[in-house]
């Protein structure tokens, strides 16, 4: 596997930088220089939930970027270095959730819709049909501004607007798949459907969502950025690198550390799953292979 | 293939590309003259050999357009063929010689098929068209490439009888291209027998069928099921055939032979004449025919 | 009579709907297999030749219920597999198998070999790893392969060995009944005489019935007992393979058998060609559906269909030429 990345400088780009972000995340608590604490706070729908607080230091604030805060401080004095790091964690976890999730749900139903077809294909296609017929922007803002502000929330909108599209391609694949012999050999060797659903259709239908899967890493991580920006995601106070930008901004002119380096922390980990899903597109596609 | 050189008219039968030093040394513009007008070639798969987007008579006519007006062959054609009127008379005439060449592959209703795209046809139909569209260039030498093998058997039939056909009226030579031992008995006239990137055997068909010398030719022969006999096991040739990456020292089928000795583990035989129009790659060539006639005095 | 017959088609039709239109209403059907009869008997191999999409695969499907049949009953083993019980079919069925034309979709690329060969009794017989593991290398040595072959990927091997997998597979539930569906016509001559020994070898060990489909007719020759040849659905002719190549009677066998190029070259005959092509499926011919390449074609064969009639004992053809003189 490892000597096909080699083939491609700029996938190998892309695996580094995923595997560095990885590591930053795991080993956050021993990077960062300050750590939040954590709260319980109770809800406007009365349920309770954990929030991150970072200590609050005035005297502190604004300092530009030296050798104690690396990347400086914010109006509150909190050091956006250990804020950045901290903010791997949480962009990891929503990524990486989301995409998982919704990859098990469009695998299940659209595996379910192509493999049975008739009239279940008929309601779960047009069930996604409506899904995709809205702008996944706009559901995931209406989604996420009706649940409240929170990580989980954000999570749950992005899985909403987000499995319709893997249903369709895997649905799509296992149309394909299961028209070859082994199908239809297992089925005369006494395999139930289940059996060959799970065992012999989405396994082979399940490659070509392997490259969407890892660009779309990238992309729910762009979302949910954009939706804490625009103040529909993470609680205030979290280190969240949407949520920083978005306060970072206001303090532009005279303090330029503050949104850049959450921006630039989104960048490198959007461009690394980028190069890395097209790395992966390349060596799983003979046809691009040279 | 310059052992012999081959007289027009003749069948000749092998199973990979033709090569020929005096054409290798030629540019590329001369090579595409000679192609299509000298040599044509007839694919196996005649689907994706023709382009789905363009209807057949097009296609054809394309082909004659463009050997027609080959540029800097002094073909004066070629100059006028940017105007605009004298290209829309030479398409029209040439789209005319097309419905010509199909009616010559008995194709019915050749104007209404020259009109059609190739998915509208059926494979017999296509591959009739593909010939059409080689003959329409009228090559010394057409090679055809397993041109039957995706076809049925009485669809083949009338493409091998079409083939001789053309043969007999036009004096084309055709290299025909298969693994059917059936077609190479009915159509050829010489055959030659690859195996791993070697000529093994190369002689007159009924040579080789009746008499053949190579211990890989034999095994083959004795291998396919003939309906003209009842047999009740099928000689069988043991092992798989070489992958050509890492072949086989000596004599690539010694792992494979049952007359192999020590020589043929280090020194790949050479092609040898044996008999008039006969020549065999093999070193125990005399104990192979030795034990032919063995065989045959016990079955007696 | 009845008792040594292991599977018997009666009136069987597979007509395939084709959708149409927006609203998917079902305009026209591919009449795949049209009014089929046929027995085979235990321990023979029957042949079924014909051209490529006159439904031969579709006919050996149907007979072993991977697609239910439109209208017909098939009985095996003496029962109507159309009137017994759902378990009971489930059951009867692992005693049907069926050996596929390409061996590279036949097998689960993902799929070890030994998944591949143990997932039948994994299935249907609880036994444990190490039995399945015993059972799978004997079912590899039983088709020419061995020890080290159990752990790789279908990839790493040849056609002649994908091959070999796909009929360990089958043979793993010992089926009484295989149907072979043009097994050898992805192989190099020299790969499939070794496959047909093997299946003329298994047929004995196992006491196997084969229905072995092709549209090589020198294959049939030299491996089935009995033949039936189908035109665009239909058998039209039906007989043991010894008369049917001395003495062929309808005139698309005898096209047919002409068509075959032999590879002798002594023997240099002028091919019967026949005009025209298969008809489609879909608007087949009325009447008679060879007659538009009929050479021999009378006017009543344009209007009525024939029966398949026995002509002499064993010997079945359906054909307005030889139905006046019974
Ligand atoms: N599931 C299906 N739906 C619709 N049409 C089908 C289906 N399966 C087969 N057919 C059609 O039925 C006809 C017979 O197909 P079948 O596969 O039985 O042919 P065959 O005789 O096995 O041909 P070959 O020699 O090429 O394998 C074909 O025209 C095919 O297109
Ligand atoms: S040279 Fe030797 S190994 Fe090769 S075919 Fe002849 S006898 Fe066999
Ligand atoms: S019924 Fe008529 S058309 Fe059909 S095969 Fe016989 S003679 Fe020919
Ligand atoms: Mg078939």
């Amino acid at each position: 596997m490892l000597h096909l990345f080699r083939r491609s400088l700029l996938s190998m780009i892309g695996l580094i930088l995923i595997l560095f972000i990885i590591f930053i995340a795991i080993f956050a608590p021993y990077l960062a220089i300050q750590h939040p604490t954590y709260v319980e706070v109770s809800t406007e729908q009365g349920t309770r939930r954990i929030e991150e607080r970072w200590d609050i230091n005035f005297q502190d604030k604004f300092i530009p970027p030296n050798s104690e805060h690396y990347f400086g401080t914010d109006d509150f004095g909190r050091d956006i270095y250990s804020m950045v790091i901290y903010g791997t964690q949480i962009s990891l976890k929503i990524c990486l959730m989301v995409v998982f999730s919704a990859t098990i749900i469009g695998i299940i139903l659209g595996g379910i819709a192509g493999y049975f077809g008739g009239k279940i294909d008929e309601i779960l296609m047009r069930v996604t049909d409506v899904f995709l017929s809205i702008p996944y922007l706009i559901l995931a803002i209406a989604v996420a501004a009706a649940l409240g502000r929170s990580i989980e929330n954000i999570m749950m909108a992005l899985v909403l607007v987000w499995w319709p599209q893997y249903a369709r391609l895997l649905r799509g694949q296992v149309l394909s798949i299961r028209e070859n012999q082994y199908v239809e050999a297992a089925r005369s060797i006494g395999a139930n459907n289940w059996r060959i659903l799970f065992r012999h259709v989405i396994p082979n239908s399940f490659a070509p969502l392997l490259v969407q899967i890892t660009l779309d890493l990238g992309a729910v991580l762009l979302v949910a950025a954009g939706l804490s920006f625009i103040g529909l995601g993470a609680p205030p106070g979290t280190a969240e690198w949407g949520l920083m930008i978005s306060s970072g901004r206001m303090h532009m002119f005279h303090s330029w550390w503050y949104a850049t380096f959450p921006g630039l922390a989104i960048v490198i980990t959007v461009l690394g799953f980028n190069l890395l899903g097209d790395g992966i597109r390349d060596i799983t596609d003979p046809k691009l292979r040279r | 293939m310059r052992l012999i050189p081959d007289p027009p008219g003749k069948i000749i039968d092998g199973e990979i590309k033709f090569k020929d030093e005096d054409l290798i040394k030629k540019t590329d513009l001369e090579l595409q003259n000679i192609r299509g007008n000298e040599i044509s070639m007839i694919f196996q798969e005649p689907m994706t050999a023709l382009n789905p987007v363009f209807k057949i008579g097009d296609q054809i006519a394309e082909v004659i357009i463009l050997h027609e007006s080959n540029p800097k062959l002094n073909n004066k054609n070629y100059r006028f063929y940017n105007k605009r009127k004298i290209r829309k008379k030479m398409e029209k005439q040439a789209f005319e010689k097309a419905i010509e060449a199909l009616k010559m592959v008995n194709i019915p209703d050749a104007e209404k098929v020259a009109n059609q795209y190739p998915h509208e046809c059926s494979g017999g139909m296509r591959q009739r068209a593909m010939i059409a569209m080689m003959l329409a260039c009228d090559p010394d030498l057409l090679i055809a490439d397993e041109p039957t093998t995706a076809l049925d058997v009485t669809v083949q039939a009338q493409i091998l009888a079409l083939m001789k056909d053309l043969q007999k009226r036009k004096g084309t030579a055709i290299w025909l291209i298969t693994h059917n031992l059936g077609i190479i008995a009915e159509m050829c006239d010489r055959v030659g027998v690859m195996y791993a990137g070697y000529i093994v055997e190369m002689g007159s068909t009924e040579l080789i069928f009746d008499n053949p010398d190579h211990p890989y030719t034999r095994g083959l022969i004795g291998s396919i099921p003939k309906i003209t006999e009842d047999i009740d096991e099928l000689e069988i040739i043991p092992g798989n055939v070489p992958n050509l990456i890492e072949p086989p020292s000596g004599c690539r089928f010694h792992p494979r032979c049952k007359f192999c000795k020590q020589i043929c583990k280090e020194k790949p035989p050479e092609l040898i004449e044996v008999e008039k129009n006969h020549y065999v790659a093999c070193h125990r060539y005399k104990e192979v025919k030795y034990s032919e006639l063995v065989d045959f005095l016990k079955k007696k | 009579m009845e008792k040594d017959q292991i599977i018997k088609a009666k009136n069987i039709k597979e007509y395939f709907p084709i959708r149409k239109g927006i609203f998917s209403t079902v305009k026209e059907y591919v009449k795949a297999v049209d009014n089929v009869n046929f027995y085979i008997k235990k321990g023979e191999t029957f042949g079924l030749v014909g051209e490529s999409g006159c439904g031969k695969t579709t006919l050996g499907r149907t007979l072993i219920q991977l697609i239910p049949p439109t209208s017909g009953t098939v009985c095996f083993m003496g029962k109507n597999l159309s009137e017994i019980s759902k378990s009971e079919l489930r059951k009867l069925r692992l005693h049907m198998q069926i050996v596929f034309q390409d061996p590279s979709s036949s097998l689960n690329p993902r799929m070890t070999v030994k998944q591949i060969i143990g997932e039948p009794l994994k299935i249907n017989k609880k036994i444990k790893n190490e039995e399945i593991n015993k059972k799978v290398l004997l079912l590899l040595k039983t088709v020419g392969l061995d020890e080290q072959h159990m752990y790789r990927f279908p990839h790493e091997f040849s056609g002649g060995q994908k091959q070999r997998i796909g009929v360990a597979r089958a043979l793993a539930l010992n089926p009484d009944f295989i149907v072979l569906d043009e097994p050898t016509s992805a192989l190099d001559v020299s790969v499939q005489a070794k496959i047909l020994n093997l299946f003329k070898d298994l047929q004995k060990k196992f006491n196997l019935t084969y229905l072995f489909i092709t549209h090589d007719l020198s294959v049939i020759k030299y491996i089935s007992d009995r033949v039936a040849v189908m035109y665009a659905g239909k058998i039209v002719e039906l007989s043991t393979t010894k008369e049917l190549f001395k003495k062929q009677l309808h005139p698309y066998s005898i096209a047919l058998l002409c068509c075959i190029p032999i590879p002798d070259p002594k023997i240099k005959k002028e091919f019967i060609v026949i005009k025209g092509e298969v008809p489609s499926l879909i608007n087949p011919p009325p009447g008679c559906k060879f007659h538009p390449r009929c050479p021999k074609r009378i006017s009543i064969c344009k209007k009525i269909e024939p029966e398949l009639i026995e002509i002499k004992k064993e010997h079945f053809v359906a054909c307005h030429l030889y139905q006046k003189k019974v």
